[in-house]
């Protein structure tokens, strides 16, 4: 009964979504435009009850016993204001609440339920719709896009003017990461406070990450949140499509999540600046982030989610460049519920040759943990720890840490010697255990509110041999005698024969 | 038709309709080993076929021979002389460039439970132990209901709202959360084994199970003895599986 870390689940996985998009599709084409289908919302009522009153409660008021620990919170029915919509009237066609109920709202705690069939998610269409009979009165009218307007290098240069003209960046911020000025006032329809999108994270948008998506986003607006409809504040009608072009090219469409970094072996000096060209030639691996949620306090609702990381090592030195986003540099004032910003990455104190480690969240009072530190204000340090309380910082750190701030992202790189006695040694070609930690002081993350991963690997690339140009040719060479040799014994038996 | 009597052709074409019907007929894909294991039977099956009677290993062979010595195909023949060793060379290289990829990590998924466990400083024999809330059967909807509660505040962020083990905080896990639909996990279990698992969590795995790297947490510091059983109800009805049973004495 062992196994390893397939992907073939993952693969059924996608193939499912696949086949329920086929049909999703095939349903489009079946109905006109796809408005006409119905369900039954007496038949909805009981699937809604079991599978969605957990978070959006029995009466569909978004209370359920889930909700307050939710971030954004799950959706009032009753109201009948909802943000994803392909229609110019108030309210969304049952083709949007199909859709956000096959594909889920990424980012948020709404899953794909895809697995169910489309009759069933029809069914739960229509009693949602009960929740709010008035509101779906009136009969929904397609929300009219200009021609499509393909990305070009001269439509993202046009949409970013326009990104800027229309104030995009006052709640988005310059470069798209929810950092914008505003982004501390932004309050939705029942007075709570939210967060501007992140738009260099295209994977975590409510509506879909592709252009078209984002074009129907900036014409209908979102309903019951402070982000209007632009279809009438552009200039030119087709300036939606430079818009939605322009914020498709601030990041990919999906993370590809890495679970191994690799440092790449350098000759020269480690830059210790973050912005230096050196680092732009390492491809960055993305390490996903999420909540602490195994001592108090439990942190359900992570500020940081992600990690980009680039790691080289010479023959002195290892250095690991992190970029994350972070909307504010905070400065800590625990009054105000305030921290220092801080990372820190987690080894274990030896390397050993077995698959043994201490326990993932920071080790425990077994076996203790090293960890590699920096805080806003305060620099690198390195540290050991036995649990998430119990960290001792180690003396006479000589680790450094360099980080600027821009726009809603940190930069950081940190540095120490490579072999070391009192701490790990990091050598050549061995699979290093490493795990990631992250707090976003602004957000009140301190302490064990922090987000983490489990146990990942590191690994230093050998120094670049010319075996694989050398090895190559020869085989090729050898090969090529074996096939004459073939050829000539042959010739030589036919003609024996 | 010669063409489609040569012995050669007809095992060519067996192969690599075998190849096709492995690789592409079958959803989820095959994992390569797999292919590569059937894809040797069927060879070997080929071979006995091609060489049962020296008439066909004559036809079989004719091709190659030809091929090999006919002054008349000396361009395919020098084609193949550069094609195949560039190949190989090419493969070669892919090898050799290869970057590695993280070593895979071999762990038991369900390993023996103890035969007892403490639970809050009271011993719980877990070996034939049985849900003791599935005794009265009018309480059971209620009990249902009060599981799914503790699921969706407690269980969700990682096992996710379908059971399916794609919670919200899956992706950073690893080992991934299970996933409860999946007919290999709760379907063979007893529930006592679930029991044993929620309240001792990762930490509780024995060392052949890696109990430093699965972020479950202990949930016996959280949940009581009626609440860990109600959760479990939840998790068999809300997947439709049924606990497996200890066996008869």
């Amino acid at each position: 009964m062992t196994k390893g870390t397939g992907g073939t689940p993952r693969a059924g996985r996608s193939a499912r979504r696949l086949a329920a998009l086929l049909s999703l599709l095939a349903a489009v084409v079946a109905t006109p435009a796809g408005w006409a289908a119905t369900g039954d919302p007496n038949r909805g009522r009981e699937l809604y009850d079991r599978r969605c009153a957990p978070c959006h409660g029995v009466k569909g008021d978004g209370n359920g016993p889930a909700a307050e620990l939710l971030d954004p919170r799950p959706r009032d029915f009753t109201t009948g204001v909802f943000k994803i919509r392909t229609t110019s009237t108030k309210a969304p066609s049952d083709q949007d609440l199909l859709a956000v109920i096959t594909n889920g709202m990424p980012g948020t705690y709404m899953p794909p339920w895809g697995e169910l069939s489309e009759t069933d998610r029809r069914n739960v269409v229509a009693y949602i719709k009960a929740f709010a009979p008035d509101r779906f009165k009136e009969a929904p009218t397609p929300q009219a896009l200009p021609p499509v307007v393909r990305a070009s290098p001269e439509s993202v240069k046009r949409g970013r003017e326009m990104f800027e003209a229309i104030e995009c960046n006052k709640c988005h911020g310059t470069e798209g990461r929810a950092d914008g000025p505003s982004r501390s006032e932004l309050k939705d329809d029942w007075g709570r406070p939210i967060k501007p999108a992140n738009l260099t994270k295209r994977w975590t948008f409510r509506g879909g990450p592709a252009p078209e998506d984002i074009a129907m986003r900036l014409a209908t607006g979102v309903n019951g949140t402070p982000m209007p409809s632009f279809i009438d504040s552009v200039e030119k009608p087709e300036d939606i499509w430079h818009v939605a072009n322009y914020i498709a090219s601030l990041g990919p469409a999906s993370p590809n999540y890495a679970t191994l970094v690799t440092a790449a072996a350098v000759r020269g000096a480690l830059p210790d600046d973050p912005n230096a060209d050196f680092w732009k030639t390492i491809a960055p691996e993305n390490i996903a982030l999420v909540g602490q949620v195994t001592v108090d306090p439990r942190n359900f609702n992570p500020a940081i989610d992600m990690v980009a990381v680039r790691a080289a090592y010479n023959d002195r030195e290892i250095a690991f460049h992190l970029t994350w986003d972070d909307a504010t540099q905070s400065t800590p004032d625990p009054a105000k519920r305030v921290y220092a910003d801080a990372v820190s990455l987690q080894f274990p104190v030896t390397v050993g040759a077995g698959p043994e480690r201490p326990y993932f969240l920071m080790g425990d009072d077994a076996e203790g943990v090293y960890l590699l530190r920096w805080e806003n204000g305060k620099g690198a340090t390195e540290a050991t720890a036995n649990g998430p309380t119990k960290i001792t910082p180690m003396p006479g750190s000589e680790a450094t840490g360099t980080a600027v701030f821009r726009n809603g992202q940190y930069r950081l790189v940190l540095k120490r010697a490579r072999v070391r006695k009192d701490a790990p040694a990091f050598a050549p070609g061995v699979f290093v255990p490493i795990a990631f930690q992250a707090w976003d002081g602004g957000a009140g993350e301190t302490g064990p509110k922090m987000s983490l991963t489990s146990w990942y690997y590191l690994r230093l690339e050998e120094p670049q041999s010319n075996r694989r140009f050398v090895v190559p040719p020869l085989v090729a060479l050898l090969t090529g005698a074996a096939m004459a040799l073939i050829v000539r014994t042959a010739r030589r038996w036919t003609e024996n024969a | 038709m010669t063409l489609f009597r040569s012995r050669f052709l007809q095992a060519a074409a067996v192969v690599v309709l075998a190849f096709c019907a492995l690789r592409f007929g079958i959803q989820p894909p095959v994992p390569w080993s797999v292919i590569k294991i059937y894809l040797f039977v069927v060879l070997a099956a080929v071979f006995i076929y091609v060489s049962s009677d020296s008439d066909s290993w004559r036809s079989f062979l004719a091709p190659i021979r030809s091929t090999l010595v006919d002054p008349d195909r000396r361009v395919l023949r020098g084609a193949l002389m550069i094609v195949v060793p560039l190949l190989v060379g090419y493969y070669a290289y892919s090898q050799a460039a290869a970057r590695p990829e993280a070593p895979p990590e071999l762990r038991a998924v369900h390993p023996a439970p103890p035969a007892s466990i403490q639970f809050r400083g009271k011993e719980l024999s877990i070996q034939g132990l049985d849900n003791p809330l599935r005794k009265d059967a009018a309480t059971l909807p209620k009990q249902v209901a009060a599981g799914g509660e503790i699921y969706i505040r407690n269980c969700v962020y990682c096992h996710g709202d379908n059971l399916d083990g794609h919670g919200r905080f899956a992706p950073a896990l690893n080992p991934p959360p299970a996933n409860f639909q999946d007919p290999g996990t709760i379907a063979m279990l007893q529930e006592s084994y679930l029991f044993w698992r929620i309240a001792k969590g990762g930490p509780g795995l024995p060392k052949e199970s890696g109990p430093w790297s699965s972020a479950m947490p202990a949930w016996e510091d959280r949940l009581d003895e009626t609440r860990i059983w109600q959760v479990i109800l939840y998790l068999y009805d809300a997947t439709g599986q049924h606990p497996r049973r200890w066996e008869a004495k």
